[in-house]
């Protein structure tokens, strides 16, 4: 075998175990992590002979009644011994109804996480009495488990009459039918697991990604389909240091992730489509929408930016390469190695429910009442997406300053490259506060410090603090590049350059600074510091100006330029319609008793949806159309396109705009469940909505993988671009420029914009050329 | 870190990434489910990793061909682009350290008490106490220290006990690590000690650059002096953590000053997180030492070390502020 192959395989090999393990690791009844879960559970291992058996289970439930259960846990290789301390220890769960104490039982069992299990005291037994209170629905099938310890700790064997510590436990399993479910005439329908649907979801994406891979990897060449070519094209992605390679990286990756994170939005939207839904339970819920919001950003929108960034930088600054191609190679795979981390917890069962926003006290709290075992996991996850952001954020600034081609002043340089350049200085300056906010948190979980903890005097609003000085800047983070796109093909389609290009340039440069000092907004009801709430209730309205202009500045490029209607021309007007919609919302938070009603609800939600999908996304959907022929050498489907457009654009609305009546009315965001009938109308529009906009992105992916092979193609200029990625071939060679390109004056290729001030064209209304 | 790319912009690939990458996910991996077998395997991997984007390094002699690039255009221009690129890190360096600082300076100040308390010294005075808002929080806070009985008093009784301390005992305001540090010589000693080891380390790394830019002397002599004066680098920095080590030893079982108090945990997780800057550069230091020993610096090429103490200065930076805000203040 030579030495490709063995690292490929082996590389993978370590991979899969990770994969495989993440959830073996932790279905131990300790679940995940090593903070108490009590219970018998605070030993892993050691499972034997041990036997668990439930009496008193009826043949049928009858719903709401309440029943006896006596729990016994024992081991023939563990006979009784004396009755002595730590001899046993169960935990006992049920999908459906409410446990309880049995008859004189209440000192020696207590409630955990939704389950029964015994207390300090209980685990001197090896036998327990507890209630089970069915639940009034008769026509479900409950399921039981419930793990038993023999040992637990330290038991006294008969033989030495010594402390026991090893352990010996084992499993009950039973399901339990409703009286209706059992021939009493009523169809069952079983209960589809959400949480299961999710996982086979995740696996099946998985699946066809590798699938998808291979298939890939047929086409490019499909004589070379051997084992010994595979290797050494995976060695070729795995080592690749390229920037068009590794955009391609990011671009897959964030696609993937775009993907499964619409998977969980999809689950929870079924969830709150009618009042008082069962769909999912309230832990579920938690965990789906934390990984729905921190995918999205982190693992779907961040990515995608950053494939772009590392596509066309390089080539609209007429560089070769980035300034540090083997960091920009580590910033990917760090971001694609936290993922699993991120959702390690979830294989388990036990995913991160402490929101994209990690709010403490909740998230630093342990045990059976605080944020779930997955967190620690979620957590350092965080941490590495902070270094990979870092890497990439350093890198793309260095590049901008540095490499810049003859001709690229900063003041001729193309408004993505702007954007690119502004969006990374915040997002490196910002993130060492996540960073160690994170590291705080993660330390808080596993190691025993006390930052957030009022307990002992630590303080859960430092944590808002270093969030949102992190997680303000990272907005703009987000919408910063779509503006540059925006920019970029509002001109090259109404074909003339871009209106007011330095006002453009400071209004970025503002942005970038102001976004540094508004994040108290976030806060507003957290019980901070009121001067400072007074000051960022002043600063955040600030924003809205430099925000203005740049709208302005489209709206008057459109004005009096020749406009062709290509898909990214309609990705780019969507954004000005729902970006604008979305930056007014905004407007209301900033008073802070406006915001005292809005915070929390969904109104909140419809605001930060429409910025993200109808800013961030939309953006990042023109980019797709604009650029993918400069990648591909073929466009994409126009026709296709127009679909993908129309669909996205109606549903988006349709998804999002009640949300803001809802938010009005009091509906509160991330709460699993909501009993107001009167709300079950329009959330059922927003989930069908939902639904619609989930399919039709299918759309994107077909067309994404059909034109690669049957798309039109294209030369080296397919829109009438004037800037330098446009002057190279598609795809670019590698290195990407074989001679340092010169760039020329953006109104040699164009319409000049402001030849005779914005007023008097505007009131003439110029006829172009 | 310093001497990071010098990929050639011809496209071999290289392993490091992805393999550094896998490291510090099973690292982490490992430290969250308390595992210390993966923790160890992760850690492995990352060293690996490094080795690997070493190995490629090793040959490098300053030519662009390997990776060299020069600036261009404001405001760089001319400036080696490695050097622009550790500029930059150190910003973001700048505000890890800021955000720690900024922290603990909030918890040492009491910022977020200080305004609650402003809240109930304004109910007090609208209920009849006398003075003014900054007067009672002055009597209460004297020095950012807790004065419960005078508060009561000047509150009327509306800021009590219960204000301050939770049942769980009082909160850790006060004892911080200054206060055992500097109540003696003795203790005090190791900290000053390492403060003049890392000065003195920074003037060496100078030195190192300056023999390796040295073209009059024979290359065997610069070779020598310049590993002599790297490895003079890496025993100052290695007495700094033997020290802190050993001072964190005295404060946890001497004063029982540990990290599960709100002090505590500013105060060790800020200096061990600049312990660990430093243990990283210790770690770039033997690489620059084994490249010195087999004579692999000149004046083309010795740039790298003027890089790495870039990095080096500013850990030594950092220190200064640590030390009277932590052990002093
Ligand atoms: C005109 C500019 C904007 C203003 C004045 C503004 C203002 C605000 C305020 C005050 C909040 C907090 C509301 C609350 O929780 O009670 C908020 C939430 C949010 N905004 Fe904006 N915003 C603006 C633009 C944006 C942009 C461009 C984005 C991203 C692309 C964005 C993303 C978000 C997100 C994600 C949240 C929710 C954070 C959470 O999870 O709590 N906003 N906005
Ligand atoms: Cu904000």
């Amino acid at each position: 075998m030579n030495k490709n192959k063995v690292r490929v395989m082996s590389l993978l090999f370590v991979i899969f175990i990770a994969l495989a393990a993440t959830p073996q690791m932790t279905s131990y009844p300790t679940g995940l992590g090593t903070n108490g879960n009590n219970g018998c559970g605070c030993h892993s291992g050691g499972a034997g002979t041990t036997t668990v058996t439930v009496e008193g289970m009826p043949d049928s439930f009858t719903g709401g009644e309440s029943y006896e259960l006596t729990l016994t846990v024992s081991n023939p290789d563990i006979a009784g011994g004396e009755i002595s301390a730590n001899m046993g220890g169960f935990r006992f769960f049920a999908s459906a109804g409410t446990f309880g104490a049995g008859e004189n039982f209440t000192d020696l069992v207590q409630e955990s996480e939704g389950g029964m299990t015994h207390t300090e005291l209980g685990n001197d037994l090896r036998s327990w009495n507890v209630t089970w209170t069915a639940p009034d629905n008769e026509g479900q099938i409950v399921e039981f488990e419930a793990h038993g310890n023999a040992v637990n700790g330290n038991a006294v064997i008969p033989t030495d009459l010594k402390g026991n510590t090893g352990d010996a436990w084992g499993t009950f399993e039973a399901s339990l039918p409703g009286a209706a479910a059992l021939g009493g005439g009523a169809i069952l329908i079983e209960q589809a697991e959400p949480f299961e649907v999710a996982i086979a979801a995740i696996t099946f994406g998985i699946a066809l990604f590798s699938l998808m891979l291979v298939y890939v990897f047929y086409r490019n060449n499909p004589d070379g389909f051997n084992l010994n070519g595979l290797t050494e094209w995976l060695k070729k992605w795995m080592t690749t240091t390229d920037h068009k390679e590794v955009g391609t990286l990011y671009f897959v990756f964030s696609f993937l992730f775009l993907l499964i994170g619409g998977i969980f939005a999809m689950l929870f939207r079924l969830q709150l489509a009618v009042a008082d839904n069962d769909f999912l339970t309230q832990d579920q819920y938690n965990s789906f929408f934390t990984l729905h919001g921190t995918t999205m950003i982190f693992l779907a929108a961040m990515p995608m930016i950053a494939a772009f960034a590392n596509w066309i930088i390089p080539l609209q600054i007429g560089a070769k390469d980035l300034a540090f191609p083997r960091v920009n190679a580590m910033g990917f795979w760090m971001l694609a190695f936290s993922s699993f981390l991120l959702y390690g917890g979830v294989m388990a069962g036990e995913g991160a429910d402490i929101t994209w926003t990690m709010y403490a006290p909740f998230s630093n709290s342990l045990g059976e009442k605080g944020a779930s075992a997955g967190t620690t996991l979620f957590v350092a996850g965080i941490i590495m997406l902070g270094i990979s952001s870092t890497l990439s954020g350093v890198n793309f600034i260095a590049t901008v300053m540095t490499m810049r081609a003859p001709g690229v002043t900063w003041m001729k340089m193309p408004l993505f490259t702007w954007s690119i350049f502004v969006a990374n200085a915040m997002l490196y300056l910002s993130l060492p506060a996540l960073i160690i906010g994170t590291a705080y948190l993660y330390f808080d979980r596993t190691i025993g410090t006390h930052f957030y903890d009022a307990a002992v005097g630590g303080d859960p609003i430092l944590w808002a603090h270093l969030f949102w000085y992190f997680g303000h800047p990272e907005v703009y983070v987000v919408i910063l590049p779509a503006f540059g796109v925006v920019s970029e093909v509002l001109s090259t389609s109404a074909k003339r350059s871009v209106f007011g290009y330095k006002s453009m340039v400071y209004a970025l440069a503002g942005i970038g600074v102001l976004g540094f000092i508004v994040w108290g907004h976030h806060m507003l009801t957290s019980g901070m510091d009121p001067t400072l709430r007074l000051i960022m209730m002043l600063t955040t309205m600030l924003v809205a100006i430099p925000t203005g202009v740049k709208i302005f500045n489209w709206l008057a490029t459109l004005w009096g330029g020749s406009l062709v209607f290509k898909t990214h021309t309609l990705w780019a007007l969507g954004f000005l319609v729902t970006f604008t919609m979305g930056g007014i919302s905004g407007m209301f938070f900033p008073v802070a008793g406006l915001d005292t009603h809005f915070h929390d609800t969904y109104f909140v939600v419809a605001h930060f949806h429409y910025v993200l999908v109808g800013g961030t996304l939309f953006g990042m959907y023109s980019a797709i159309y604009y650029w993918y022929p400069k990648a591909v050498g073929r466009k994409l489907d126009e026709k296709l396109g127009l679909l993908h457009f129309l669909i996205t654009f109606i549903a988006m609305n349709g998804t999002f705009w009640p949300m803001h009546q809802l938010g009005i009315e009091g509906m509160p965001r991330r709460y699993h469940t909501y009993s107001v009938d009167s709300w079950s109308e329009l959330n059922s529009f927003i989930t069908m909505s939902a639904l619609i906009m989930g399919l039709a992105q299918l759309i994107l992916a077909w067309n994404l993988i059909r034109s690669y092979k049957h798309g039109e193609k294209c030369g080296k200029d397919p829109w009438g671009g004037w800037s330098l990625e446009w002057t190279t071939t598609s795809p670019p060679p590698t290195p990407s420029f074989h001679e340092i390109p010169t760039q020329e004056d953006d109104n040699l290729h164009h319409v000049e914009s402001n030849s005779g001030g914005m007023f008097s064209r505007m009131w003439k209304g110029v006829e172009p050329e | 870190m310093s001497y990071d790319d010098h990929d050639d912009h011809g496209h071999h690939g290289s392993w490091a990434p992805i393999i550094a990458s896998l490291g510090t996910m099973l690292f982490l991996y490992g430290f969250s489910e308390a595992s210390m077998g993966i923790t160890a395997i992760g850690l492995t991997i990352l060293v690996w990793g490094l080795f690997t984007w070493w190995k490629g390094d090793l040959p490098f002699d300053g030519s662009e061909k390997m990776g060299e690039l020069k600036s261009y255009g404001t405001p760089f221009g001319g400036m080696n682009v490695r050097k622009a690129g550790i500029w930059l890190f150190l910003m973001s360096e700048v505000m890890i350290f800021g955000t720690f600082f900024g922290a603990y300076i909030r918890m040492r100040t009491n910022w977020n008490t200080h305004w609650t308390l402003r809240d109930k010294a304004q109910e007090a005075i609208d209920g009849g106490a006398t003075g003014t808002v900054d007067s009672i929080v002055e009597t209460c806070m004297p020095h950012h220290h807790i004065n419960v009985a005078a508060c009561e008093q000047a509150t009327n009784g509306l800021v009590n006990n219960s204000f301050w301390f939770t049942e769980s005992g009082p909160p850790a305001y006060h004892h911080v690590a200054a206060e055992y540090i500097t109540a003696d010589f003795w203790t005090l000693l190791p900290g000053a000690i390492n403060t003049f080891a890392l000065i003195l380390s920074s003037f060496t790394v100078v030195l190192a650059l300056k023999a390796a830019k040295n073209v009059d002397l024979e290359p065997r002599v610069r070779d020598k002096k310049v590993r002599n004066y790297l490895t003079i680098t890496l025993m100052l920095g290695t007495l700094f953590l033997i020290l802190k080590l050993w001072e964190w030893n005295h404060l946890i079982h001497d004063y029982d000053f540990t990290i599960s108090t709100l002090a505590g945990s500013f105060f060790y997780v800020t200096t061990g997180a600049h312990g660990v800057h430093v243990f990283v550069g210790l770690v770039f230091l033997t690489y620059f030492i084994y490249k010195a020993h087999i004579g692999g610096w000149d004046q083309n090429n010795a740039q790298s070390i003027e890089y790495y103490g870039l990095y080096w200065h500013f850990v030594d930076l950092a220190w200064v502020i640590i030390f009277p805000a932590f052990y002093l203040y």
